[in-house]
């Protein structure tokens, strides 16, 4: 399990302390077998995402986050937790680069994002994050298995029997020439997933990816997680649902754009299958 | 089961050949609007190109522009000739260039009879002697009955006016003896009497002068008037209409010659032809500022209606020149089904227009094919260009959000 410490604004940006290197580069691909109700406690390496005292202020001046500083390592789960409006979503958006900061500094992977040029920012987009979104964004005209395969696209890949493999081992190999109306909520986010994870990204970012689905179907998007936790990917979830805080290795808890809490889960945490 | 499976296309036109499937109705917009900038500028190209073609054609068919006579109040009078020598300098001028064809004239009063009947005394008559040759190229409407003249024949073969024939009786093949004399009757000297027998190789009807003519070889004339060397006019056809006066001007030059402009009917069907033209064209170039603006607004609402879809694919790593292929690909699909419409519309137009109003056919035109091929790629390349630009102005997660 990692051991993790709150950068301080007034320290700046402090190194994490890594207990327990693992430099082995994450495998994402969906492994078989049974899920697992609980999370593998990790060996984390090297930080990869590295935030320090980001701000983001919108039009009229309402702040959405205010000095937040964290440090995520490789292999880790990270649940960002909040209520609505806490600014969780905007600080998935930047780490992903999807959305900027007003002010303070991004580094994934060891790149600044502020200093990538918009290819750069293309190739960081495709191969470095891969986007877990709550409204799916699924291509409506596009099959599933095109749909993932749109992810390959853009980062120069054509290998479909890869795509094929993953929407396999995510229970959607009968389902691979449909269009995305014609599956339930559970089966697109799990095509979001397989799309997100297809071009073997550092990161994995999952801006309330259960938000829209039942019980049944959050469990089998957390399965999912699970599995590609347990082969060494690093995920930054994001919920409003408590209930799911304690799903990674760590909790960071963001009230009003700034952290409130960034530490250890508790033990026994199990994510959705144990929640009530 | 969703969508068919396009196996053998790249993923990339799979994914535009869907979006054209699913938004057709746009399509059938965007396809009207590249038709609409196609047909005006394809009737254009058709109609400048053949109709211009067709018209400098006509009139050259229509005789010369230029005249070339002697300085002197009264040509065709004797003493009142173009030297063979400022012919000369006329055809060395470098505006001459544009000289497409000349017939030289030497024109004479003779009296017309049989040889050996006592008739030779008979009517005078204008002859005009002149190279059959060019006037054969020069003058295409004469309408001969008989055969061109052939060069150094003896007798000389000659062509009578269709009306002096039937008043003198001069039959085809007939021989008749020339003598040259004194066309105001009041004694003057006229040139010694000349072995002039010639022989009718045709008669010659044009509706004009030359029906009260008799046409007989230069050399022969100039020898029956005393007139070596000498023409009375020369009958200049330039190329171009723009080209007459700096030739005009040239001719006026030289000392012993005088010019005198044809433009009348020139002019008039150059107006026709240009006010056609700037019509077509002003046609054109509304309909184009027209199209171009509806190209914009249409990929505008396309980038518009897509907007999460431009966001999803920037967040998936797409650089604008993929977003622009694979968001503007169904714009130029339509765009080009449109221009080969419009190219079919807008060449039975111009047909329709040659028919109706310059009476000829007009052909399909190449460049037309490519106006037709380049108008709508480049009209909705641009429109999604700046379509995608303010798209991707923005950060990615607006476009998500706003979708």
């Amino acid at each position: 399990m990692a051991r993790v410490r709150l950068a301080k604004k007034e320290d700046g940006l402090q190194p994490p302390q890594i207990l327990e290197a693992r430099e082995r580069p994450p495998d994402h691909s969906v492994p078989d077998g049974p899920s697992m109700s609980r999370p593998i406690p990790r060996r984390v390496g090297r930080p990869v995402v590295v935030v320090s005292g980001c701000q983001k202020v919108y039009e009229g001046k309402t702040a959405a986050l205010r000095e937040v500083s964290m440090t995520v390592h490789a292999g880790e789960w990270v649940t960002i937790v909040g209520p609505s409006g806490s600014g969780k979503t905007t600080l998935l958006n930047i780490i992903g680069s999807l959305d900027q900061p007003s002010a303070g500094q991004v580094r994934v992977g060891g790149k600044d994002l502020a200093r990538l040029d918009a290819a750069d920012l293309a190739d960081f987009r495709s191969r470095t994050v891969g986007f877990v979104f709550q409204r799916y964004y699924l291509i409506p005209y596009l099959s599933v298995e095109e749909n993932v395969l749109l992810a390959q696209h853009f980062a120069g890949v054509d290998d479909p029997q890869a795509a094929r493999t993953i929407l396999r081992k995510l229970g959607l190999g009968h389902r691979l020439g449909h269009l995305p109306h014609q599956l339930s909520g559970g089966e697109q986010q799990r095509v979001c997933i397989a799309r997100a994870v297809v071009n073997r990204p550092s990161v994995l970012l999952c801006d309330e990816p259960t938000g829209n689905l039942d019980g049944e179907s959050s469990r089998k998007v957390f399965d999912a997680f699970r599995r590609l936790h347990a082969r060494g990917t690093t995920i930054i979830l994001v919920t409003h649902q408590e209930g799911y805080a304690a799903a990674g290795d760590r909790s960071i808890r963001l009230v009003d754009g700034r952290i409130t809490d960034d530490g250890r889960s508790a033990p026994g945490r199990d994510g959705p299958a144990s929640t009530p | 089961m969703g969508s068919s499976a396009l196996p053998a296309l790249a993923f990339p036109t799979r994914l535009i050949l869907r979006g054209a499937r699913l938004r057709w109705r746009r399509g059938l917009l965007t396809l009207l609007t590249a038709a609409v900038a196609v047909i005006p500028i394809v009737s254009y190209l058709a109609l400048s190109a053949e109709v211009t073609q067709a018209i400098e054609g006509d009139l050259a068919a229509f005789g010369p522009n230029l005249l070339v006579i002697p300085e002197s109040p009264a040509p065709g009078v004797a003493g009142a000739r173009l030297d063979s020598r400022v012919v000369d300098r006329i055809l060395a001028l470098p505006e001459s260039d544009s000289v497409r064809s000349w017939v030289p004239f030497l024109y004479g009063t003779a009296s017309v009879g049989r040889p050996g009947t006592g008739t030779e005394n008979g009517t005078p008559v204008v002859v005009a002697g002149t190279d059959f040759e060019r006037v054969r190229a020069a003058q295409p409407w004469w309408q001969m009955d008989g055969r061109w003249p052939a060069v150094g024949s003896t007798p000389a073969d000659s062509v009578v006016g269709e009306v002096l024939a039937r008043t003198l009786n001069l039959t085809l093949d007939s021989s008749q003896s020339l003598r040259a004399v004194d066309p105001t009757g009041g004694g003057q000297d006229v040139p010694p009497a000349c072995n002039c027998t010639i022989r009718i190789a045709a008669e010659v009807r044009t509706g004009g002068g030359e029906d009260q003519l008799l046409f007989i070889p230069l050399p022969l004339a100039q020898e029956l008037l005393g007139a070596p060397g000498q023409v009375s006019v020369l009958q200049v056809r330039v190329a171009s209409g723009d080209r007459i006066g700096p030739l005009a001007r040239a001719i006026d030059a030289i000392p012993g010659a005088d010019v005198r402009t044809i433009e009348q009917l020139v002019a008039g069907d150059r107006v026709v032809l240009a006010t056609t033209s700037l019509l077509l064209l002003t046609i054109a170039g509304e309909a184009l500022v027209c199209t171009s603006l509806a190209a914009v607004a249409i990929a505008g609402t396309a980038l518009a209606e897509r907007r999460s879809e431009v966001g999803l694919l920037v967040a998936l790593g797409a650089r604008a020149p993929a977003v622009r292929r694979l968001l503007g690909g169904d714009l130029l699909l339509y765009g080009a089904i449109g221009g080969a419409g419009g190219y079919a519309l807008g060449w039975a137009m111009a047909a329709s227009i040659g028919a109706k109003v310059f009476e000829r056919p007009i052909p399909p035109e190449l460049l037309g094919v490519l106006a037709a091929l380049l108008i709508p790629f480049v009209l909705f390349s641009l429109a999604t260009r700046l379509a995608v630009h303010r798209a991707l102005a923005a950060a990615p997660v607006e476009a998500l959000r706003e979708g």
